[in-house]
């Protein structure tokens, strides 16, 4: 009887093994942020062999280092920010974005004793004020598009100061050279822990729903494999509905992916909901934020985005789900947000 | 006030020596060849070697000089020299002739002063042409991507220097000084998108070109790393800095892992 399950253990292995590598490979370069933990389930819960396509993770330090390799053919699809996909097509690099990973996530932080001044949903308590900001960051953008949207002219009215990295925006808040700081996750809860800053609002506030990070490939991989890259997406819807459903999974495999503290990514994930991971493409939010880009006057040459956005992908992914459990809630949801952002 | 104690004046300068000592011990200096053209726009160079920022950085610089672009660009192809401070137009015309030149940084750009220019835009674009780029040059391994970094920052605090000290930074090359009524304008951020203008002014993107063929010729990343550099080094307070960092476009650092990883770069500023 051992010989005989010994045997099938055996084949088992093998049939595993040859199933494996028989299948479509994907080279996926992410950053390390909490919201981008889609990836981490979709591998751990075996979601990406699955659905047909054997998917190696790799974690860049930048999202610049991450599109250049993504550009010197070392990746097959990333996850690099909205903006840095944004200048490399722009400046002539043949990318597509095909899904998305994070919607919202940006905080703005201040020390304790001047949340007073800041409170309230109106963004007028920012006029004349002084604002650290990474520039070109998500926070950057948006919060001058949720300004423009409000009808201030921040232009002229709000001072920014930019810096070269989240850590120093960190440090000047602190100091108390700046009044406010634009900062993205986990920062202000690193803030928050460490230097005891509050967050004075989260940019969601002030413009629900906003595009974060998106999942781009190149554009001559996406028509040359197009198969593996709706399993990939596929994958990752399935990983979308186990963090929906499975919080507490959720945050384990989160935090192993990424040795954050536990609590920070449970209070990020969970009870502040300062993000969201989900994979929809948000076509018109990514057209919204290349205009917020072109408005601040970072590039003064327009160019077609939309033609280097393609939602098929996605959807054809999320009705082949749809079609094999046609009552999930989740998956529906997800249908419905699909229509309204794309 | 004005009373400086012998023993701590000392020590202090002991202390710097062995710094410097230190610092020299532990990283050869890295020899590169720069050329330049002989005029005002390549200034930067000439001021990053008068003042001893090359130095700073780790590297040893000779400066050769060129009497024009079509000679420089002879040296860069035949290896004689690793860089070159050349002019803009003539640069982007090799580059189109399949020179795989990497421009690195700006320079100077003469800025047209006459009344009847203002009403004939060719002028600027003939001096934006003659505008000066630092390039490197095609098969040149030894110029990798910290090299490149270093030579950015000596070209940026060349600037920085200009900006804030202009007499001081004038008098270690008055040869190069500009002339009277003559203006010229220092940037070292290679600029993409203005590149990408007389790029598309000389009619150089041909129809098999790919559609980043010329953005795979301009290394901004090295000119905003170098930035990043400096501004984690000396803070983001210098006017002149700031400046440089708001027209700068450069892909924003995103994660905690990045915070200071261009610190670790040996030698040079930290």
């Amino acid at each position: 009887m051992k010989r005989i399950i010994s045997l099938l253990l055996m084949l088992t292995a093998i049939a595993g093994t040859c199933y494996g590598a028989n299948l479509p490979k994907l080279r996926v370069g992410y950053v390390p942020e909490p919201a981008h933990g889609l990836y981490f389930v979709a591998k751990e819960k075996g979601y990406f062999k699955e659905e047909g396509v054997d998917v190696e993770l790799f974690q860049f330090g930048s999202a610049s280092e991450g599109m250049a390799a993504l550009k010197a053919d070392k990746l097959d699809v990333g996850t690099f920010g909205t903006t840095a996909p944004l200048l490399f097509i722009s400046k002539g690099s043949e990318f597509t974005f095909i899904g998305g990973m994070m919607i919202g996530g940006q905080a703005i932080i201040a020390r304790p004793e001047r949340l007073a001044e800041l409170s309230g949903k109106n963004l007028k308590v920012y006029k004349g004020k002084k604002i650290g900001l990474v520039k070109l960051s998500t926070g950057d953008v948006i919060f001058k598009g949720a300004l423009k949207k409000a009808g201030i002219d921040y232009k002229k009215d709000v001072t920014f100061v930019e810096f070269g990295s989240v850590a120093s925006v960190v440090e000047a808040v602190n100091k108390g050279s700046v009044d406010a700081g634009l900062v993205y996750p986990p920062h202000f809860s690193l803030a928050e822990k460490n230097h005891g800053l509050k967050v004075a609002h989260y940019v969601e506030d002030f413009y629900p729903g906003y595009t974060c990070c998106r999942i781009v490939a190149p554009t001559k991989l996406l028509n040359t494999n197009a198969d593996a890259y709706q399993r990939f997406l596929s994958a990752l819807i399935r990983a979308y509905r186990f963090y929906k459903t499975n919080p507490e999974e959720t945050v384990k495999i989160y935090t192993k992916a990424l040795k954050i503290d536990e609590d920070i990514i449970r209070n990020e994930t969970y009870v502040k909901k300062v993000a969201e991971s989900n994979p929809d493409p948000l076509r018109k939010g990514i057209l919204d934020f290349w205009q917020h880009v072109r408005d601040a006057g970072y590039i003064s040459q327009d160019y077609p985005i939309d033609q280097h956005i393609n939602t098929s992908f996605y959807k054809q992914a999320l009705d082949g789900i749809i079609k094999r459990e046609p009552k999930d809630k989740v998956y529906q949801q997800m249908l419905a947000f699909y229509k309204k952002n794309n | 006030m004005g009373l400086v104690k012998p023993g701590i004046s000392a020590l202090t300068v002991l202390a710097a020596l062995f710094v410097l000592v230190g610092n020299a011990q532990a990283q050869p200096m890295r020899s590169l060849r720069l050329g330049y053209l002989e005029r005002s726009g390549s200034a930067l160079c000439l001021l990053a070697a008068a003042h001893g920022f090359f130095r700073e950085e780790g590297l040893e610089v000779a400066l050769i000089p060129f009497p024009d672009t079509a000679s420089g660009e002879a040296a860069l192809v035949a290896g004689k020299i690793d860089l070159g401070a050349f002019a803009v137009g003539a640069t982007l015309q090799a580059v189109a002739g399949g020179r795989k030149f990497r421009i690195i940084t700006g320079g100077g750009t003469e800025q047209s002063s006459g009344l009847l220019d203002e009403l004939d835009p060719s002028a600027q674009q003939g001096l934006d042409d003659r505008g000066i780029v630092v390039v490197a040059g095609e098969g040149t391994d030894a110029l990798d991507k910290t090299c490149l970094i270093k030579l950015a920052a000596a070209l940026i605090k060349a600037d920085l220097l200009l900006e804030n000290k202009p007499s001081r930074a004038w008098s270690g090359i008055v040869g190069y000084r500009p002339e009277t009524g003559q203006l010229v304008h220092f940037n070292p951020n290679p600029d993409y998108w203005h590149l990408a203008e007389v790029w598309k002014r000389l009619g150089l993107q041909a129809k098999e070109m790919p559609r980043d063929y010329l953005s795979n010729h301009v290394y901004e990343e090295i000119y905003c790393d170098a930035l990043d550099r400096l501004v984690l080094a000396q803070g983001a307070d210098d006017p002149a800095l700031q400046k440089l960092v708001h027209k700068a476009i450069c892909v924003p650092n995103c994660c905690p892992a990045n915070s200071g990883k261009l610190l670790a770069i040996q030698g040079g500023s930290p």
